[in-house]
């Protein structure tokens, strides 16, 4: 700190250290000076000195010591109150140092302090002015910083919320948006949309675990990505596996055909990694739609269901939309939703069908056969529902409860003649599968509603699985124990192994119509007098279905067939109509 | 308006701030209208507030030139508030020339001004950030980039716990602070108490808790604890006023400081 010498021969050093203290304390604490107390007296006393010398000035000129008043400001001696003090030190402690009169020298110190004065409220009213500035640029800054922050933190959460992490490509939400925005704007006439399955992803994660996994889908996404964008078509990841391309206003089928086959051939490349190469597939479903009157939900609801057949059909494979194909997968869709209520609320009834003994043409039993009396759709046939039930488990509580119906309607007929007719039900493999409810269940309805075992036969398809499944084998045991008969169904139309069919403890083997159907008078290459002859051999009676005509009956009662089931001889019908029939029958053989 | 809770502290030039507030204490004119209000009412409640805040900001000029006397080079000063007069870089650096120092604020408008100032300068930088929230401080990147955590630094943490309520953890906030700095390392911290408080205390929190940082209320006992196992250079925690006053000292007027900050150096061993 450079102190300026006091003017030698006026006044000595030591005066100007004491005023210089006085002065020091006098403003102590009346504004903050970031310096010690010693650096303070030191500059403090080079302003006496300076004042002094203005004092002392001949001739005497005050005006110098504005600029001192400026100076000490800047030196941060700058508050109301510092000068209030610095003034009644001053004009105490410099009159004697004036070295003239004291009554002049009083004269020149009053006119020295007002010109410090002035030089002090203009440096303290500048700096005031100047941290008002700054202090305002300051906020305009911070806010300048803070709206530039918030803008990149709404960016990046916005490109978090619309972006995939893995792959940085558009997420389905932004996908979704920019489908919508398509659809809202109007200015395209058909979009068209590529529903990719990166259909090897699952394995490899099953393999080799999801780091692995999400390194595959990570390269594959970056290979689509560069096809996307030399196509000019934005991509996006929907789900999981599952990208998709949109293609606004495409030029035509075959383009598409095109696209899709350009995706499976970039994505179908395998990905090498340290170790391993991983065999890469997908598999692509094409819509494409005219943009008025469109639906998003349902657009990609058919493009997720051209993926399925697409993938049905083999790896890498392409499937353009097919509208009659969805009507028809939707209905099925619906209808199995139908069924579980349908039978909550008892929808469901059985036709009978007779079964004919060829020898007297007498109804020697009746097949119980299912109708869904469909409140929307009417009567529906078994085609229509049957393996919905059984895709859905419901075939086994379908199967139940027609059971049950069968059993009372077997018991009415029982009452009814004194040669009642058996019932046959059929019952799906998941029946016998379900443990030994099947079991319990036929044994409970009997002894409940007091039906005659003999009087109920049930019905099995010719199967793969029954001769293997222990727990099958021992159901039919069981149920064979209790009196109930037993026949095989379809026989002849799918699996057959004959050696099971001696294990197996049925009674009837119902020849399936196809054989009856295909049989022409002329043709010596029928297999139907083998079927029948396999069945004496077992020691079980025959059944040819389908029946139609006299000659075709003729024929089966010429080969030895026992038992006959076909329109010929009646068509399901009610139960009341089997009641009449069966009472016709009775009443004529009573006349005989 | 909503503020999402990702989206930074806005500035409302409406609510006063404690920065503004301390500054307006020290003679400055870095405020507004809003501040100078509730400043001439705390004034009117408590007199010796500008003394107060005159001795606080003294004493960091004497703590700081202290530690870069004691050979630390690198500061990281939390609160530092709106630089006014002798800012912890220009007294650091009268000792040594290549100081580097961080300061920290939660006040964004605090935080401009000192990037102002410090413009151009190398080795001097200002953040946003709060003390609350210690590792977004001890990992922001303009922080790591001029602090090296394997050499000493000096941690400042000067009349800023009075902002830090009970319910924010200080004693957590503090481990965590001292946690991250290597043996050798200081911190230099003050903070109001209210054991000596001639004024209305109640008064006081009550005109602050109209500021974007509400004041707690913490005797001298409960101070002592945020050095952690620090060893405190003498004369250990005391007055504000009292830590290795300069001598001869100007401050002898100001005994109202002696009842209302207390201030101390510790050590990491
Ligand atoms: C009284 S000033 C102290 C300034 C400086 N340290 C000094 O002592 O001269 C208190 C400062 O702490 C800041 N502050 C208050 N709460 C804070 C927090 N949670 N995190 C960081 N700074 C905070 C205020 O903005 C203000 O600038």
């Amino acid at each position: 700190m450079i102190v300026e010498p006091a003017p030698r021969g006026l006044i000595d050093g030591q005066h100007i250290t004491r005023v210089a203290r006085a002065w020091a304390r006098a403003i102590a604490g009346a504004s903050y000076v970031p310096m010690a107390h010693v650096d303070i007296e030191l500059r403090l006393a080079g302003f006496t000195t300076r004042l002094l010398r203005v004092l002392t000035s001949q001739p005497f000129d005050p005006s110098p010591a504005t600029q001192i008043g400026v100076e000490l400001v800047e030196a941060h001696f700058a508050s109301p109150e510092t000068l209030g003090h610095t003034i009644g030190v001053l004009a105490d402690r410099l009159p004697p140092l004036a070295g003239t009169s004291l009554d002049s020298s009083g004269r020149r110190v009053m006119r020295l302090l007002s010109a410090l004065s002035v030089g002090y409220s203009r440096g303290l009213r500048e700096r005031t002015l100047d941290e008002q500035e700054s202090i305002r640029l300051a906020t305009v800054l911070a806010q300048a910083q803070t709206e530039h922050a918030l803008r990149e933190s709404q960016e990046a959460f916005r490109h978090a919320a619309v972006h995939d992490q893995l792959t940085g490509l558009p997420n389905r939400i932004f996908f979704e948006k920019q489908l919508a925005d398509l659809i809202g704007a109007g200015s395209r006439e058909r979009i068209a949309i590529c529903f990719v399955g990166i259909t090897s992803l699952q394995a490899i994660t099953d393999r080799f675990g999801h780091i692995l996994g999400d390194r595959a889908l990570a390269v594959t996404a970056d290979r689509f990505r560069t096809l996307a964008r030399s196509l000019g078509h934005p991509l996006a990841r929907f789900a999981g596996d599952q990208f998709v391309m949109l293609i606004e206003d495409p030029p035509d089928t075959s383009y598409l055909a095109g696209v899709a086959e350009q995706i499976i051939a970039t994505l179908a490349t395998p990905v090498h990694t340290d170790r391993h190469l991983l065999p890469m597939s997908a598999s692509v479903g094409v819509v494409e739609r005219p943009v008025a009157g469109m639906d998003a939900n349902d657009l990609m609801r058919a493009a997720a269901m051209t993926l399925q057949w697409a993938k049905a059909d083999g790896t890498d494979r392409w499937r353009l939309f097919d509208q009659a194909r969805s009507d028809r997968e939707i209905a099925r869709h619906a209808l199995a939703a139908d069924l579980a209520l349908g039978i909550d609320r008892d929808e469901f009834f059985l036709e009978y069908q007779p079964l004919v003994r060829l020898e007297d043409r007498a109804v020697i039993g009746v097949e119980a056969l299912v109708r869904w009396q469909h409140p929307r759709l009417g009567r529906l046939s078994p085609g229509r529902f049957i393996d919905l039930a059984e895709e859905s488990g419901q075939i086994v509580r379908l199967g139940r409860r027609m059971l049950d119906k069968a059993c009372r309607q077997a018991r009415e007929w029982a009452r009814l003649t004194d040669s009642p007719p058996y019932v046959s039900v059929n019952v799906a493999v998941q029946q016998l599968r379900d443990g030994g409810s099947l079991l319990r269940t036929v044994d409970n309805l009997l002894q409940e509603i007091g039906l005659a075992s003999e009087l109920l036969q049930l019905e099995i398809t010719e199967s793969a699985s029954i001769p293997d499944d222990p727990q099958i084998r021992r159901t039919l045991d069981d149920i064979a124990g209790l009196g109930v008969r037993l026949a095989l169904d379809d026989f002849g139309s799918g699996y057959s192994n004959l050696g099971y069919l001696q294990n197996l403890p049925v009674n009837q083997l119902k020849i399936d119509m196809q054989f009856v159907r295909d049989w022409k008078p002329s043709s010596t290459k029928s297999l139907l007098p083998s079927l029948v002859e396999l069945a004496h051999n077992l020691r079980l009676s025959a059944l040819a279905e389908g029946v139609e005509t006299l000659e075709q009956a003729d024929y089966l009662e010429s080969i030895g067939c026992d038992h006959v089931q076909g329109y010929y001889f009646g068509r399901p019908q009610a139960p009341s109509e089997i009641t009449s029939l069966l009472l016709e029958w009775s009443s004529e053989e009573d006349d005989l | 308006m909503n503020r999402p809770e990702w989206a930074p502290p806005g500035i409302d030039v409406e609510r006063p701030s404690a920065a503004r507030l301390y500054d307006y204490f020290l003679g400055g004119s870095h405020n507004f209208a809003a501040d100078r209000a509730v400043a001439q009412q705390l004034l009117a409640t408590a007199p010796d507030i500008p003394l107060i805040a005159q001795a606080n900001r003294a004493w960091l000029r004497r703590a700081v030139s202290m530690l870069a006397r004691s050979g630390i080079r690198q500061f990281l000063d939390i609160g530092s508030g709106i630089p006014t007069l002798g800012n912890v870089h220009e007294v650091a650096r009268e000792i040594v020339p290549d100081a580097r120092v961080v300061y920290v604020d939660l006040d964004p408008v605090a935080v401009a001004h000192s990037s102002v100032l410090i413009r151009g300068q190398e080795g001097v930088a200002a953040v946003q950030g709060d003390v609350r929230k210690p590792a977004d401080i001890l990992h922001h990147p303009t922080v790591r980039g001029l602090i090296d955590f394997n050499q000493p630094v000096a941690l400042l943490v000067i009349a800023l716990l009075q902002f830090v309520r009970d319910e924010d953890g200080p004693d957590d906030i503090m481990r965590q602070l001292r946690d991250a700095l290597p043996s050798g390392s200081y911190l230099a911290l003050s903070h109001g108490v209210v054991d000596g408080w001639r004024h209305d205390k109640e008064m006081v929190k009550s005109l602050y808790n109209r500021t974007t940082t509400p004041t707690a209320t913490r005797t001298r006992a409960e101070v002592a604890p945020f050095f952690g196992d620090f060893e405190l250079v003498d004369p250990g925690l005391v007055w504000v006023t009292q830590w290795r006053p300069d001598q001869p000292s100007n401050m002898d007027g100001i005994k109202a400081a002696k009842s209302a900050v207390v201030a101390g150096v510790g050590r990491k061993p």
